[in-house]
């Protein structure tokens, strides 16, 4: 993730959704995605913020569980 | 039950093949490495069920689903990128079988690796500026030749014309305040220019998007030369962040990279046969 001059870590996450909702190479998949309103998308990128963030924590959480499951077993 | 390839994004051949720490979509299966025509492609196998064209287009409406799986495609992106040149495909491009998958490598081949070229030790990094526009606006009119004295002949007025007065001096201070936020973007845009082979301007974000209480005065991704042209930006950015602290009050800047090249590599559209 980015490293150096990053202040605020929910303008990072928004730009990430940005990023691999509206750009990214658009190569003509079999099945594509099509998002028609990328306006709504925007509006309603706040309203998943928080939920993004709890996301990142229950991630680092289950890694830390499935290491402590791992070294428990041993 | 079928299984479709889902594919993150395109590397060079013979990079580094093994990322047992990441799964694919289904958050199950890892992630493939589909060597062809000297190109990689990092997809994960998925199950046609779910990921068939309906059942997606249903739920991206979903914003939970879509938050979700927005972000580990990035994660995948990104954790890719820490060991090679990427070139990042879009969320939810899938391939109904392997050969379609390779049609596509093929088709594009020239394309793709003229973009490795390009892009190799390249950054891109996104620069925003924030103003917070009362504490900006009031040290900035402070220093404004003639302000005092013109205030102080409004106050001279008759009660009904200093309020038209005042009114008319505040959106004039305004607009000046606009336009020296403009300049000073522009001073520091111009010098990361120097550092940059190429820039993308982006909208500004409203409050409500980024949730900040200053406003976002200038949103830029930029593609940095090389590691060295990174580390001397920064340096840049720092020095210009303190000289707009001493000169005005409000002014932020901040940078974040390097990201996946997601706004340079770009493949020209072919037609839909």
């Amino acid at each position: 993730m980015p490293r150096e001059l990053n202040k605020d870590q929910e303008i990072v996450l928004l730009d990430v959704l940005d990023a691999v909702l509206e750009k990214g190479v658009v190569l003509r998949g079999d099945i594509m995605i099509s998002i028609a309103d990328i306006d709504l998308v925007y509006l309603d990128l706040r309203i998943l913020l928080s939920s993004v963030e709890s996301l990142v924590q229950d991630q680092k959480d289950s890694k830390r569980a499935q290491k402590e499951a791992a070294e428990g077993a041993e | 039950m079928g299984q479709f390839y889902y594919v993150y994004g395109f590397l060079p051949a013979g990079c580094k093949q093994e990322l047992p720490e990441l799964t694919g979509m289904d958050k199950k299966t890892s992630i493939l490495f589909i060597e062809h025509e000297e190109i990689t492609a990092a997809c994960s196998l998925v199950s046609s069920e779910e990921f068939s064209e309906k059942q997606m287009q249903k739920k991206v409406e979903n914003m939970g689903w879509l938050k979700e799986y927005a972000y580990h495609h990035h994660e995948i992106l990104d954790r890719l990128y820490k060991d090679s040149i990427i070139i990042p495909l879009s969320f939810g491009t899938v391939y109904e079988s392997m050969d379609s998958l390779k049609n596509v490598i093929s088709e594009h081949k020239s394309e793709m690796r003229r973009l490795f070229r390009e892009l190799e030790g390249k950054e891109e990094w996104s620069v925003k500026i924030y103003a917070d526009r009362a504490a900006f606006d009031k040290s900035f009119t402070q220093d404004e030749d003639n302000i005092q004295e013109r205030k102080a002949e409004i106050a001279k007025m008759p009660r009904g014309k200093q309020f038209f007065a005042l009114k008319k001096l505040d959106s004039w201070l305004h607009e000046k305040a606009d336009n020296k936020i403009d300049t000073v973007c522009h001073s520091l845009h111009n010098e990361l220019l120097s550092f940059t082979s190429d820039h993308m301007q982006k909208k500004v974000w409203e409050k409500k998007l980024s949730g900040r209480k200053e406003d976002m005065v200038w949103n830029c991704v930029y593609l940095f030369q090389n590691q060295e042209a990174v580390n001397s930006a920064v340096i840049y950015i720092r020095e210009f962040q303190k000289r707009a602290e001493q000169e005005f009050e409000g002014l932020s800047v901040e940078a974040t990279g390097p990201w996946p090249s997601y706004h340079f590599a770009k493949l020209q559209q072919t037609e839909v046969q």
